[in-house]
């Protein structure tokens, strides 16, 4: 039961309190595409996949790197190597077994592999004060996941209702895009309080 | 205005392609956690625009030598590996800069090696000769760079009223939630937008240039069919 | 013969935008009576600001924006009333027109102004007082004490039962005192017997559909009456959670602002019932006493997705009547 709420409290922490896009203001490439429903669903699903995948390999990679203190400016390398080993798996794993999807993603597929969100993840609960549990740093890794997704969603949703509406030429596209951003960030502070994350 | 002027105007974009036009922070949109978190304060700032110049510059560079010979999905494991590298050898002199600035940039100093500009920069080079890819990665790094710049200096002024810790307005009222995530982005939405409206107004007027341009060669025409 | 030309539009509705906003502001007015009643003059001096900050922001957009000067476009009016109802009487005058100018500047304008906007403009501007000065925000006075036009340290300033319920504890206050708003609370959001009554007003000039408010309770009293604490029966916490903070005044006019919500019946009352459950979710985890208003900013977002869940669903719950129409006319293949 303990070890339930671990996972459920890094899980909520990851989606809501700290959600990766609005909080922390981490993105991925081509984040502004225009994507259907069922193309977000499958980017988010990716992108979770991958962080889900690479965190069990990453807990014991970041004991070992607390255990001894030369090696933490090494950390970065390590955990990107270990996601770009992921990635390829995934994307070989993808090749052989769904080649439809495969064939409709295989421009893109490499920039959900290593970017931003999969490193930033894995980074980020490798310096959570409750990273030295397991459950706790597997629930946050699977809940950045999530909670990427859920944004992502969240711009579809968004972007869905700005292209019935005649938004003024200067702020059409990208600024529009950050202000709206902006707002939904407002809306998720409202969950922090005036605590900043690191 | 005169066409002359819209002529050395165009050119003059055309040769700061990714700093004034196709910038990437205000039009990419690319590189948006290292614009709206670190920006919130010129030393953190600096330290990114640092390290993204030793890590950023060089990666593009190298891309562009390697070019094609390298398959899509290796390509993005190697080119943040190499940025990775560059990033330990940047440390160094990041330090210098302030001794607690890896506590204040968290994460968001590591992030710089997989940022999504590299991702595009990397993308864009390609085809480019290597020459060529040293002058756009070198824009985009401006470009990005005086965004950010300006994003810290109003961000700080308006949530501590200090520069660089000095402290420069007094009895100006704070705002610290220009300090925060929603404050850089709304900022950065309002910057997008005054670039986006500075362009309109440019491009209204050498639409006027060009029209009365045209006026005054038909005007000259007629004149000349008459005295004939 | 004569006869007189006549311009389109030949079918006339009774309602239009105008009505509606003119229906929200005669909603609103009679809380500025109670609220009068109980802090004094300094509410109208609070109420005035508010509203001419954001008529006077929202003409210089629409201007901007448009070209033309709408004087006739008084939405901002509402907005501007909605935030000076929410916060405290005794607030500094720079908070509410920092708020207004969020509200309109960022909120309302860049999307294209009245009609156009995606979120609330009022839970924009409260949302963003909050986040900044947060102490001032919550600072409430006693009720039937006239304050002072300018503040000064006459004033004493009390935490509102809002305060007493975040921290888990339980305000002893009794249901005429939690329906009448005569505790230590915002500006005119407190007034439940005002606030109900213009809700039956609202209904019956049909500018809100009544489900929308009662999908929106009806989870937060089912998970206050489920969650109430030691020593307090379900229905008092159902009473102090829905009464004694700003929650109804959401409900009633923040929720059913026409341009942020869903379309279809269905999806409204889903946006409902999730506002409510969001709304708890925040009180229980959000370390700030005003919980409504955030999630009432992120249910907007998320109301665009309620409508295209509902286009998906309604053809599904169609084929059925369209089958036997073909067998009945099978010729018709």
């Amino acid at each position: 039961m303990i070890y339930l709420t671990e996972f459920f409290s890094a899980f909520l922490t990851a989606v809501m309190m700290e959600n990766l896009l609005f909080t922390r203001a981490i993105d991925i490439p081509n984040l502004y595409k225009k994507r259907s429903f069922q193309q977000t669903l499958i980017v988010g699903a990716l992108l979770t996949g991958i962080v889900t995948v690479s965190s069990i390999p990453a807990y014991f990679l970041n004991g070992l790197f607390k255990s001894h203190a030369a090696f933490v400016p090494y950390m970065t390398l390590s955990f990107l190597l270990l996601n770009g080993a992921v990635f390829l798996g995934f994307y070989f794993g993808i090749r052989r077994f769904l080649p439809k999807l495969f064939s409709l993603m295989e421009k893109f597929l490499p920039f959900y592999g290593v970017n931003c969100v999969t490193l930033g993840t894995l980074l980020i609960a490798a310096r959570l004060s409750s990273g030295t549990k397991f459950l706790s740093f597997f629930g946050y890794c699977f809940g950045s996941g999530v909670g990427f997704t859920i944004a992502l969603l969240i711009m579809w949703s968004i972007r869905q209702k700005m292209s019935l509406s005649h938004t003024p030429k200067t702020f059409r596209g990208l600024p529009i895009t950050l202000i709206y951003l902006g707002i939904v960030s407002l809306a998720l502070f409202g969950l922090i309080g005036n605590q900043l994350p690191a | 205005m005169n066409l002359t002027f819209v002529r050395k105007y165009n050119r003059f974009l055309r040769k700061t392609d990714g700093i004034f036009t196709h910038n990437p922070l205000l039009v990419l949109g690319l590189a948006l956690p290292l614009a709206v978190i670190p920006s919130y304060g010129m030393t953190a700032m600096v330290a990114v625009s640092a390290a993204m110049l030793i890590c950023f510059v060089p990666t593009v560079f190298i891309a562009s030598i390697i070019g094609k010979r390298v398959s899509s999905p290796w390509r993005v494991i190697l080119y943040p590996l190499i940025s990775c590298l560059l990033l330990i050898l940047s440390r160094s002199v990041v330090q210098r800069i302030s001794v607690l600035i890896f506590d204040t940039l968290g994460v968001y100093f590591s992030l710089i090696c997989v940022n999504s500009l590299l991702m595009y920069s990397v993308e864009q080079v390609l085809p480019k000769k290597p020459l060529d890819a040293l002058a756009f990665a070198l824009r985009q790094w401006v470009g990005a760079s005086l965004v950010a710049f300006l994003c810290a200096v109003i961000r700080e002024l308006l949530a501590t009223g200090s520069l660089w810790g000095i402290t420069v307005l007094k009895d100006v009222p704070r705002l610290p939630v220009a300090q925060m995530a929603l404050g850089g982005f709304i900022l950065l939405g309002f910057l997008a937008a005054f670039c986006r409206l500075v362009h309109r107004i440019v491009l209204t007027l050498t639409l006027r240039a060009g029209a009365a341009q045209n006026e005054n060669d038909l005007a000259d025409k007629e004149r000349s069919e008459t005295q004939k | 013969m004569n006869s007189t030309i006549h311009h389109a539009p030949y079918i006339r509705h009774t309602e239009s935008s105008r009505t509606i906003m003119s229906d929200a502001a005669i909603a609103l007015v009679p809380l500025y009576f109670m609220s009068y009643f109980y802090y004094g003059s300094r509410v109208l001096l609070v109420g005035g600001v508010s509203i001419l900050t954001c008529l006077i922001c929202d003409w210089i957009c629409g201007y901007l924006l448009q070209r033309k000067l709408n004087l006739r476009d008084l939405s901002a009016a509402v907005t501007g009333i909605i935030i000076s109802m929410m916060v405290p009487p005794a607030v500094p005058l720079y908070v509410v027109v920092a708020a207004d100018l969020f509200a309109i500047l960022v909120c309302k304008a860049p999307f294209g102004g009245t009609g156009k906007n995606l979120f609330n403009p009022a839970a924009g501007g409260l949302a963003f007082a909050t986040i900044c000065w947060s102490n001032q925000m919550f600072l409430y006075t006693q009720p039937l004490q006239r304050l002072p036009m300018q503040l000064d340290e006459t004033v004493t300033y009390l935490q509102g039962p809002t305060a007493t319920l975040k921290l888990g504890g339980i305000p002893r206050l009794g249901l005429t005192e939690l329906l009448l708003g005569n505790f230590p609370g915002p500006l005119g959001s407190t007034f439940t017997l005002i606030i109900l009554a213009c809700l039956i007003y609202l209904i019956a000039r049909r500018a809100i559909k009544w489900y929308l408010p009662v999908s929106f309770l009806i989870p937060v009293a089912m998970i206050a009456a489920y969650n109430h604490p030691f020593g307090v029966s379900p229905l008092e916490s159902v009473a102090n959670e829905l009464f004694a903070g700003s929650l109804l005044f959401v409900a009633v006019y923040m929720l059913t602002d026409p341009a942020t919500t869903p379309k279809y019946n269905i999806s409204r009352i889903l946006y409902g019932i999730c506002a409510g459950i969001l709304t708890m979710v925040f009180r229980y985890i959000s370390p700030l006493e005003m919980s409504a208003v955030f999630a009432i900013l992120l249910m907007n977002a998320l109301a665009p997705a309620f409508d295209c869940f509902c286009e998906w669903l309604l053809p599904k719950m169609q084929p059925v009547n369209n089958e036997t129409a073909l067998d009945e006319g099978g010729n018709q293949q």
